[in-house]
């Protein structure tokens, strides 16, 4: 073939390279939105979001997830209470570390407060991590979530003496890590629920029960 | 307003949260033990709240101090006591006649004990006067019910 047929064939060949569709800027095919994974997942997609009403033992909560334009973060606020007597709000950032059509790996940083009441009340500025390990694609979500928390325990001793007032502050950090599984179904688009068990582990190394959860989840539209 | 200052503005109320607050007092109370012409030996005993916990729970003469002298005379002791939850400051004593360290113990009957309120409280400085005359008796024989 000479040159000229080369160029010629160049020629005739781009407008039909230039009318090719664009390519899917959503790097996963997961055709319709999938607010379930997203949930499960711990981050959604740009323009969706997602919110899960929780409700079991020892677990009730709310949580929303928003994505942001920056960076792939997603906005994300909880607020989770074991028997309304140790409740958390947070709120902070999430992100999908990993996220191809298998598994969605990603992490998620929260800070806030907590406040329990009764015989063994707390309070105090608290933050937690977690890790959310989901199937990528499909109908049925499997979800993995391990959480750490970490609540900032400020005691305060106020000592009355002859030279006046002395007021001693001591710190201290208390964690209480959870360990959830959960199996996600979407029911129709925009609306999913999912079954879980809990593992937490509140004041380590006491023992606490194990418990279950069931969520109802909406969002994910575009 | 600079960023910086917004930003502890904004984080304060976290930051200030309190997890528990306790009040204690620090007591320096003057004790003037009395005893029997003629007896002497070392007296223990224990201070107690003379009052602690709410409703069904409260009950009398909790002890919370160790308390010890070389013997009958003025003597001085400093601690410290809560203020939320309790009232009063009580001292409980007996004297060591036989030198056994034990209170009574079988076959001894003449070791003399007392229990006395020390007054004012709550305050930084007390004092109590407690006279050892109540031969082997417990503290709980010697309350007579606030």
């Amino acid at each position: 073939m000479s040159p000229l047929s080369l160029l010629l064939a160049f020629v005739l060949a781009t407008p039909a390279l230039a009318e090719r569709p664009p390519q899917n800027p959503d790097p996963r095919p997961m055709g319709p939105p999938d607010p379930h994974l997203d949930a499960l997942a711990g981050a959604s997609d740009l323009g969706d979001w997602a919110v899960s009403l929780e409700a079991g033992f020892p677990f009730f909560g709310v949580r929303g997830q928003v994505a942001t334009p920056w960076a792939g973060l997603n906005a994300v606020g909880s607020v989770n209470s074991a028997l309304f007597a140790d409740t958390w709000a947070l709120g902070g950032v999430s992100m999908r570390w990993v996220d191809t059509h298998r598994v969605v790996l990603s992490g998620e940083l929260l800070v806030g407060g907590t406040v329990r009441t009764g015989d063994l009340s707390r309070r105090g500025p608290a933050a937690q991590t977690t890790l959310r390990l989901a199937r990528g694609h499909g109908r049925v979500v499997p979800a993995l979530t391990l959480s750490s928390r970490q609540v900032l325990l400020t005691d305060v001793q106020v000592n009355q003496t002859a030279e006046g007032e002395l007021i001693e502050r001591s710190r201290a950090v208390a964690w209480s890590p959870v360990a959830s599984f959960d199996v996600g179904v979407g029911v129709c688009p925009g609306f999913a629920v999912s079954a879980g068990l809990d593992v937490p582990w509140f004041d380590p190394p006491g023992f606490s029960l194990p418990g279950a959860h069931l969520n109802l989840i909406v969002g994910g539209w575009k | 307003m600079s960023r910086p200052m917004l930003l502890m503005l904004s984080l304060s109320p976290l930051l200030g949260c309190v997890n528990s607050r306790t009040q204690w007092i620090e007591v320096t109370v003057t004790t003037t033990l009395l005893a029997e012409e003629g007896l002497s030996g070392p007296v223990y005993g224990e201070w107690n709240h003379t009052w602690s916990g709410e409703g069904e729970l409260r009950v009398p003469l909790l002890p919370f101090e160790d308390f010890t002298a070389e013997g009958p005379g003025v003597s001085t002791s400093t601690f410290r006591a809560p203020l939320d939850g309790v009232e009063g400051l009580t001292l409980y004593a007996w004297m060591d006649l036989d030198g056994d360290g034990l209170h009574c113990a079988p076959g001894v009957t003449d070791e003399p004990a007392g229990l006395a309120e020390a007054l004012p409280y709550p305050a930084t400085e007390a004092e109590v006067t407690l006279t050892l005359d109540a031969p082997c008796l417990g503290a709980e024989a010697l309350w007579d019910g606030g």
